[in-house]
């Protein structure tokens, strides 16, 4: 096994790396590029913890081989950040208290950004739908899904 | 410390950080993955969404020296039809699944199960032809595949060929594939006229796979001697079941809720899942499972029949 070189985009950043044919989006984002947003749970595809956004749509990192993800590009938490303003959806999730422990809320905001940017006027339904990738086993997902109503509602009353 | 074999044996495996070692390929053209598949045979296993290979090579249960990453090959992703039959190519996912529109117009149970397929998060990833491939017992794709009498087409250097589904899924995880053959894609006839067909899934959670999965076509009801009726049944055997008693049960010219209940015992009788301790899907019992095809037949046929939702 010989370790290939990919090409990264993050969070606008474009990297080249070495990397093993046997290690996932996951590790190589978290333990090579130590962005920590990106954690890892169950590492089966169930829990959506480790979710990133990948050309634009959400996956679970820890199901993406490494390889698999050369020429992509990558947004993570952090890549939402703009000149140290946070993002809608993460204001959003301040003002509704999205979050409890934290844990899973880099992974919810994620998809509150696909959302917003996908749906325009989303409805409750269609929130919860997308929402089903990730479990939180803290607050309940009522006020993630406020928050994600509200960023929708600020995107399209045009604040940012 | 020393671990007792009790607990060798139990459920509890250790999850891998890293999968095993291997050599990845992507290619972009059939032509370069049949080459590869010639070469390293069963050692090199397809990849297309990586849900199911990624699982179980962490847990240990399959250990490929190569990868070959099929989803960049065009000539895969493909839905047509010819006017007899459609074409569905095995790298295509649940997602385009669920939005095409021959599939929404011609095959409506397999667009039933696309909805009902994992998250949105996989849905952009999991195929079809993975789903096959995989053969798990729960494979959503399997129930309608099989009521629309699906042809799996199986490529080598060598040539092509086609297996009805029912001959292709042999067990647990086990296929009729042979070492140098790739799923290139699925054929299915055109549905008879005015035929209605869908799916019903039972499942936990959102993401859950089936409990009971249940896919049924019907047509020409009024008429016994013409009637077609076709049911498949997915968890609730080592394999996906295909019930081709019902297709002589609802032939008979008697009440059609006799007849119901009728296919019902049938595909009950069919009921091969083993749980407990060695078993295969510890998440129902053998009553629940056995209740769920009872509600679950009668109330998708129901709805097809007479266009009643009664669960
Ligand atoms: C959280 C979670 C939820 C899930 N929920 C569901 C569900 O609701 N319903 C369901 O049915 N499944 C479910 N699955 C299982 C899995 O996602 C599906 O079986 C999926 O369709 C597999 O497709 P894939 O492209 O990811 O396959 P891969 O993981 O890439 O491959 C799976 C197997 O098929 C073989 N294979 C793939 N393509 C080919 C080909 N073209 N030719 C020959 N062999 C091939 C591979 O070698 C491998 O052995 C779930 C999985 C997870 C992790
Ligand atoms: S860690 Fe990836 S889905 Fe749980
Ligand atoms: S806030 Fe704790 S897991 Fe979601």
């Amino acid at each position: 096994m010989k370790p290939v070189r990919i090409t990264l985009t993050v969070n606008g950043i474009k990297r080249e790396l070495d990397v093993m044919p046997n290690e996932s989006l996951l590790h190589v984002l978290r333990d090579r590029l130590h962005i920590i947003s990106v954690k890892g749970n169950c590492f089966r595809g169930e829990c959506g913890i480790c979710t990133v956004l990948m050309n634009g749509r959400p996956v679970k990192s820890c199901q993406v081989l490494a390889p698999e993800a050369d020429g992509s590009e990558i947004v993570t938490l952090e890549g939402l950040v703009k000149n140290g303003e946070p993002s809608l959806v993460q204001k959003a999730f301040l003002e509704e208290f999205g979050y409890q422990c934290g844990f899973c809320t880099s992974a919810f905001v994620l998809l509150g950004e696909w959302i917003i940017n996908n749906i325009p006027n989303p409805t409750e339904e269609q929130i919860k739908e997308v929402l089903n990738a990730v479990v939180c086993r803290c607050t309940g997902y009522q006020q993630i899904i406020k928050a994600i109503m509200k960023a929708a509602q600020w995107k399209r009353e045009g604040k940012s | 410390m020393s671990v007792g074999n009790t607990r060798k044996e139990s459920a509890v495996v250790l999850w891998r950080e890293y999968f095993p070692r291997y050599e990845y390929f992507k290619v972009s053209s059939l032509e370069e993955a049949l080459k590869l598949k010639a070469e390293y045979g069963e050692n090199a296993y397809i990849g297309a969404g990586f849900t199911c290979l990624t699982r179980r090579m962490r847990a240990g249960k399959i250990f490929p020296k190569y990868i070959i990453d099929i989803k960049g090959v065009e000539e895969l992703k493909k839905i047509e039809s010819n006017g007899d039959e459609i074409f569905i190519g095995s790298a295509v996912t649940f997602h385009e699944l669920k939005a095409n529109s021959l599939i929404a117009e011609h095959l409506p149970a397999l667009r039933d199960a696309a909805l009902g397929y994992g998250d949105l998060e996989l849905s952009y990833r999991a195929t079809i032809g993975g789903n096959i491939g995989n053969a798990s017992p729960q494979a959503d794709s399997a129930a309608p595949l099989l009521v629309y009498r699906a042809r799996v087409v199986l490529k080598s250097l060598s040539g092509e060929r086609e297996l009805p589904l029912e001959e292709f899924i042999v067990g647990v995880n086990k296929t009729a594939i042979k070492p140098d053959e790739i799923i290139t894609g699925f054929r299915i006839p055109h549905p008879p006229a005015g035929s209605k067909s869908g799916y019903l899934k039972f499942k936990r959670s959102a993401e859950d796979r089936a409990v009971v999965g249940i896919a049924a076509l019907v047509a020409n009801i009024k008429e016994p001697s013409q009637r077609t009726v076709r049911l498949a049944y997915v968890s609730i055997a080592k394999t996906p079941v295909y019930l081709r008693e019902a297709e002589e049960i609802f032939k008979k010219d008697e009440p059609i809720n006799k007849l119901i209940n009728e296919a019902v015992e049938a595909a009950q009788s069919k009921y091969d899942m083993p749980v407990g301790k060695r078993g295969i899907d510890l998440r129902a019992t053998k009553e629940y499972r056995l209740h769920l095809i009872k509600i679950g037949t009668k109330a998708l046929l129901k709805k097809l029949i007479e266009g009643v939702e009664v669960l």
